[in-house]
């Protein structure tokens, strides 16, 4: 069954557009049946990046965040960061930003160690 | 660093952490010269919120000097003195840009988790829970502050921390939750909770212009203090059916506005309600203690509106629904947007309009901290706000 993931971002669409390409791996290329459209009320732009929902596979590795869906999703908000803040945002606890396959493995809210 | 840690149910530890780095490139460093305990804190530190892991830095409300900023911060230099604000906020989402600073689409890394138990998430916030980012926080000698561009209000007179440092978060808290009332001439508002939100409710119902406002509490230290301070009515719950109370007061029709300053963790008058919420709550069959909410729906006049800056983590039970729909009340809530208050009300901090040290008993050092979360807790010794300073 195919889904959407979805993400308005505060940014006007030639932006989006010029900027996909680069900043997020994850994300897939735009020519992939990834969808853009200027927000209503000048809320920016939606984003719409249809996916398989697939079955039992997806479903166990739901379970460690790898699936395609929090994936993509991750994947949105981190390029959203970027876009609208200029950085991926970090914490102590996910210093690799948004990312639910590292949730298992949360660091304590704590500075992290010197390298 | 030493730093206070969320070490189990019940159990806080100052313990030697290391200092906090610049991660992105709009963050500061800020030394803590003051910081204190808040009342949500205590639903952290009696095991209500599952997120919360051990070595997790707490406390969100701080200020003091900043020591390091990143090559995006262009606003404050080292030296300058802060107060930061509890939410975390981008400053450039469509949340921020409308002023709701505490839904901030960006700040929460862990906002999947987030958004399986809320539905969407909010913002990231200081030392609350890997459900609200994982951000270590501000009972600490030194705290990594994001978006330091967006949040940190610089406080450039002389007044003492005391006066100040609660611009971080239950001043601003206690003002929305009146001004989420649309209080009007003639208004009576009604407050659930005497604590030190409750106060500032009440005091802040005072400044908007209610022409009463009613301290509903059971500890008579705190009536008192609301009594003394904001000229509040008083009602003891525990002695007086509150209901009644407020009817006399108002001749009938109910307050105008009520305001749960209360929150998940409330305590009911009505021992048979008691003793039913925290059993389901010990039973993780409800995840709140919903009475404060309840009682302020029900007395509300037909058509008021109740105002909620009392924190909630999850599911009530025996929401008064019927009463809610039928009679028009509005319902408006929601986690202070403090970046959206802090210069106002630091504005009439400097002109004297009000000195928020009022709400300050207990002065500790940091590394008492554990016993600063007993005694607030328990609200031993007259006890109503602990400020700790490293």
């Amino acid at each position: 069954m195919t889904r959407i993931a979805a993400i308005t971002i505060n940014r006007p669409e030639d932006e989006v557009r010029r900027r996909w390409p680069g900043v997020e791996p994850k994300l897939p290329p735009l020519h992939g049946g990834v969808r853009l459209h200027p927000a209503p009320g000048g809320r920016g732009t939606e984003v719409r990046i249809p996916y398989e929902q697939g079955g039992i596979a997806q479903r166990l590795l739901a379970v460690t965040g790898r699936d395609r869906r929090r994936v993509l999703e991750d994947a949105l908000r981190r390029f959203k960061q970027v876009l609208e803040t200029g950085q991926v945002v970090r914490s102590e606890a996910s210093p690799q930003g948004t990312d639910a396959a590292r949730q298992r493995r949360r660091h304590p809210a704590r500075p992290v160690q010197a390298p | 660093m030493r730093a206070n840690c969320w070490m189990g149910r019940n159990t806080v530890e100052v313990r030697e952490v290391p200092d906090p780095k610049i991660l992105n490139d709009r963050d500061a460093v800020v030394r803590v010269t003051s910081t204190a305990i808040c009342g949500s804190d205590l639903h952290l530190y009696d095991g209500y919120i599952s997120a919360v892991r051990r070595g997790d830095i707490l406390g969100h409300e701080f200020m003091g000097e900043v020591v390091e900023t990143g090559p995006g911060v262009g606003n404050l230099s080292v030296g300058d003195r802060v107060v930061v604000p509890f939410p975390i906020a981008c400053g450039a989402c469509t949340s921020c840009t409308a002023g709701r600073y505490a839904l901030c689409e960006n700040t929460n890394p862990n906002a999947g988790m987030a958004e399986k138990l809320f539905g969407h998430s909010p913002a990231g916030v200081f030392g609350y829970s890997h459900l609200l980012g994982g951000y270590p926080g501000g009972q600490a000698e030194y705290v990594r502050v994001p978006f330091a561009d967006v949040g940190p209000v610089k406080i450039e007179s002389d007044l003492p921390d005391e006066k100040v440092l609660f611009l971080s978060d239950i001043f601003p808290t206690g003002y929305m939750g009146a001004e989420m009332c649309d209080i009007t001439p003639g208004d009576v508002v009604a407050v659930w909770g005497a604590g030190p939100v409750g106060q500032f409710a009440i005091a802040s119902a005072r400044l908007l212009g209610a022409e009463k406002v009613v301290a509903i509490d059971r500890f008579d230290y705190r009536l008192a203090m609301a009594a003394d301070r904001s000229g509040a009515l008083t009602v003891n719950y525990e002695e007086t059916d509150v209901q009644d109370a407020l009817r006399d007061i108002t001749a009938g029709r109910g307050p105008d506005a009520c305001i749960d300053a209360v929150g998940m963790e409330a305590h009911s008058g009505f021992a048979p309600l008691h003793v039913y919420d925290r059993v389901k709550q010990a039973a993780r069959l409800q995840t709140e203690r919903g009475s404060a909410l309840r009682q302020a729906i029900m007395s509300c006049r037909n058509g008021g509106t109740v105002s909620v800056v009392g924190v909630y983590g999850g599911f009530m039970d025996k929401f008064p629904v019927g009463s809610w729909m039928n009679r028009s009340i509005t319902l408006r809530t929601g986690q202070c947007h403090v970046q959206r208050y802090t210069r106002d009300l630091l504005e009439r901090v400097e002109r004297g309009e009000i000195d928020p040290s009022f709400v300050v008993t207990h002065r500790l050092p940091l590394d008492r901290a554990p016993e600063g979360y007993e005694t607030f807790k328990h609200k031993q010794d007259d006890c109503v706000k602990v400020v700790l300073s490293p």
